[in-house]
Parts: structure tokens; sequence; C-alpha cells
């Protein structure tokens, strides 16, 4: 300051928590380059730096990112910020125009690193880390399968993410939170729901592009209805957007049908939790409902 | 009590410069309206601003001046939650073009005197003059020396590598 020190006002003489103040406005990737400036300002940088890109990570199931992983949570400082994790079975990755190859080309699947067993001991130390530094850490199954790359469907996408549920199921996880799962897929995971969750979070479900088939909802309403810990569920919200074509009779909602209502009824029976969500956005309509 | 719009009261700079300014412009500082509702008598006591220089002070009292017709500030929010726009009012921004030493005493003096929404204007200066550069680039504006061993550095950019390695 002026009058005790003659030293001119720099960066690197400001106090710590001005510095600090001045990082949390500077970009995600700014903290990346801050870090290497020098010792003072990389020891400032590193908390917002371990926040803002590591607070939630998402990692696909592959041996090369479950080791990323794996040495970030074993990282003394910068692994005490990760609170949620996301696994995605597999990612899609840039097809090769003109490459000619198989069905299977653009996609990342690994079978073999959880049909191993790899995969899981990753996980538990990963787990046993983060155990060391950090209070709870949620677990969330993002789908990951429809990054705009053209084709829809992993190579067998429903087989590796049972896997990856089937283990968190396993380790006596007490809560499931799954994120972005479409119709057709949690309906077939669904057998992997065990009484040893106590809660399950179905944040979000998105129909999407799925045309609706009250069949399709209806039967997973009733595999879930049959889950024991079906009282903890707690169903926020309801996605489903009317697909723009195929405007014929048995594949769209009729919003007001009868139909509709005996599985929105049914809707209600299943989450009692009194706070369901429903959102519809169509081509002709959109709606809000609250129950 | 008499209106305090008008009532001028005189600040002792750290260099011992009596400046005399209206209670309202003042008083955009934490510091200076609670020393005032503490002594009671405003405008009788100059009073001490110890740590900040007369130059500094006149340039803080100007950015006072222009926003006296602010709204109160808001409640200091955790630096954590807070939006992270860096937008700054035009009238902020030129005031904000002075040299690097001047700009670090502004916010030395916003965060002493306690006038939140300086400090803000000063930090998010500072870094707009950080978005985008190379920590080389860095390193030049703000004249530092880089302190790292070859192998210190190797370490944190394998640290780095995690934040855009999924």
């Amino acid at each position: 300051m002026t009058s005790s020190s003659p030293t001119r006002a720099t960066l690197s003489t400001l106090p710590i928590e001005m510095l600090g103040r001045i990082f949390w406005f500077v970009d995600k990737s700014d903290l990346i380059n801050l870090r290497l400036v020098c010792k003072l300002v990389c020891a400032v940088a590193n908390k917002p730096f371990a926040i803002r890109h590591f607070s939630t990570r998402c990692h696909v199931i592959t041996e090369h990112s479950m080791k990323t992983l794996l040495a970030l949570s074993e990282h003394a400082n910068l692994g005490a910020h990760i609170k949620n994790i996301i696994l995605s079975p597999a990612r899609a990755v840039l097809e090769v125009p003109g490459s000619g190859g198989s069905e299977d080309d653009g996609f990342v699947v690994d079978d073999s690193f959880v049909e191993s067993g790899r995969f899981s001991s990753f996980m538990q130390q990963i787990l046993s880390n983060l155990e060391q530094h950090s209070g709870s850490i949620a677990i969330g199954v993002d789908e990951d399968h429809c990054l705009g790359y053209g084709r829809q469907y992993l190579v067998n996408p429903e087989r590796q993410l049972n896997e990856v549920i089937r283990w968190l199921v396993d380790k006596c996880f007490t809560e499931l939170y799954l994120q972005d799962l479409d119709v057709e897929n949690i309906a077939c995971l669904n057998r992997y729901f065990t009484a040893s969750l106590e809660r399950i979070t179905l944040e979000e479900f998105k129909l999407g592009s799925v045309c609706f088939r009250w069949r399709l909802l209806s039967s997973l309403f009733k595999h879930l209805s049959q889950l024991p810990n079906l009282t903890y569920c707690k169903f926020r919200r309801l996605h489903y957007s009317l697909p723009k074509e195929n405007r014929s009779l048995d594949h769209c909602i009729q919003l007001l049908s009868g139909a509709y209502i005996s599985c929105w009824a049914s809707l209600l029976l299943i989450f009692p939790d009194g706070k369901a969500v429903i959102e519809i956005s169509g081509l002709d309509t959109t709606r809000q409902l609250e129950t | 009590m008499a209106s305090t719009d008008d009532q001028k009261i005189i600040l002792v700079s750290s260099d011992g410069v009596n400046i005399q300014t209206d209670r309202i412009i003042a008083e955009r500082s934490m510091l200076i309206k609670n020393m005032i509702e503490d002594l009671g008598t405003p405008g009788e006591e100059p009073i001490p601003i110890m740590n900040v220089s007369e130059a500094v002070l006149r340039k803080v009292l100007e950015w006072c001046d222009h926003h006296k017709k602010d709204p109160p500030p808001e409640k200091d929010e955790d630096a954590e939650s807070r939006k992270k726009t860096t937008d700054i009012e035009e009238w902020d921004q030129k005031f904000m073009q002075v040299d690097q030493e001047m700009l670090f005493e502004i916010i030395l003096a916003a965060n002493y005197m306690d006038i939140k929404a300086l400090l803000d204007v000063g930090c998010k200066t500072v870094a707009n003059m950080i978005k985008g550069k190379s920590p080389e680039e860095i390193r030049k504006t703000f004249n530092i020396q880089n302190d790292f061993t070859p192998e210190e550095e190797e370490q944190i950019r394998r640290e780095n590598e995690w934040a855009e390695d999924r």
C-alpha cells in the first residue's frame, strides 16, 4: 500500500484474496494458462480451476478415461473438488467419411473393459480415493449416445449400460441418478433396480424423437411400479416432443384423449411424491401441466 | 437530521492531504459510511483514510461521484456463486484506462474502503487483461517471472490435461 510500502502495486503483490476474486472472472480455459504463470498465481488459480473443471466429471467407460479419473481422484488438492461423476457407456466419435467401414465404425465401445472386471476395480479405487476428501459423490449414468454425428444408436448400448447399472447396484449404492435416459432403454434396465436402492432419481425422461407409443410407456411404468423402493422414486420431468412428421394417430399422443389421460393417471399413481411435472411440447401445443 | 445530500465532509489521505467531498459521494464507501455513523458528527472531524494516497483517493472519489445515484450495493454474495460476466459499462471502462500501478491501487483502495462495485470493476478489468492470453503473454503483461522448475511445469501440464481429457 502506498503509505506503508514503497513497492509498486503489481498483480503479484495483490493480497491473495484479491487475486482469487479476479480469477473468478476469467474463463475456464484461462485458468489452465494461469496455472502455468508462476507458483503464486498457480496456487491461487488452483481452487477455481478445480471447481470449474472437476466438480462434475463426465467419463466414458474405457480404460483410458478411467485412468484419468483415477489419477485425478488421487490428487491431494484437485481430487477433493469432485462432486459428481457421470458415466457414459460409450461415446460417439467423428465418422471418417468414405472410410467404408463396417456398421461399428464411429463408436468406441469397450465391452471387455466392463466384463473383465477392470472397470469395477477402477471404480473401487476411485471411490475409495474420493472418500478420503469428499463427503458425498453423486454418480449418474448418462447415455451420451446422441452427439449429432449422424447415427443415433451405439453398438448395443443397452447391454453395456446394463453392466454399468448392475455394477452400481451391486456396490450397494443407496441412490441412483439416471440422467437423459430414453424410454426404450430404461425399460430394459429396470430389472437391475433392486431393493438395495433407497432412492431412484429419474431426473428426466426424454422421449424426444421416439414416437409416442403408449403401450411402451405404460409397460415402462408397470415395470417401475413393481419396484419395492417405489415410494422413494422422485420423478421430476417428462419431456415429450411430438414428432414433426408421422402424425398418424397410432403413434402420436392425443393430448386430451382418453388414452393419454389414463396413462397420465397411472403416472400419478406410480409417483406419489406429488410434485411430478409433465412437460409436453409439440407441433401444435405447448403445455405444462402441474399435478 | 438535515438532508445528507449536500453535506460536506473532509477526508484525509495517507499522505496527509485534506480532500473535501459530498457526504453522499463518500458514502459509496461502506468504510466511510460506518465511520460517519460511529462518529455521529459528520463534517466536523476530518476522516483519515489511512491506506490510500491522495492521487488514488481522488480517483476513487471520481468513481463514487459518477455512481452516487446507483442503487445501494446488494448483499455480498459468495464470490463463487456470483455471475461470471466481465461486462463493464462504458464509463467504467474509460475510467479504468490507467496504468497498471494505478489499476491495482484502485483495487486495493476499493477493497480497503469497502466499495464492492468498484472492486468488481477493477477485478473484471484485470480479468479481461488475462483472458485469452498464453502463460507467457500473461507473464509479459504483468511482468511476472516464471519460477517453476521444468519438472514442476511438467507436472502442472499433466494436471491441466485432465481438464481437457475425458
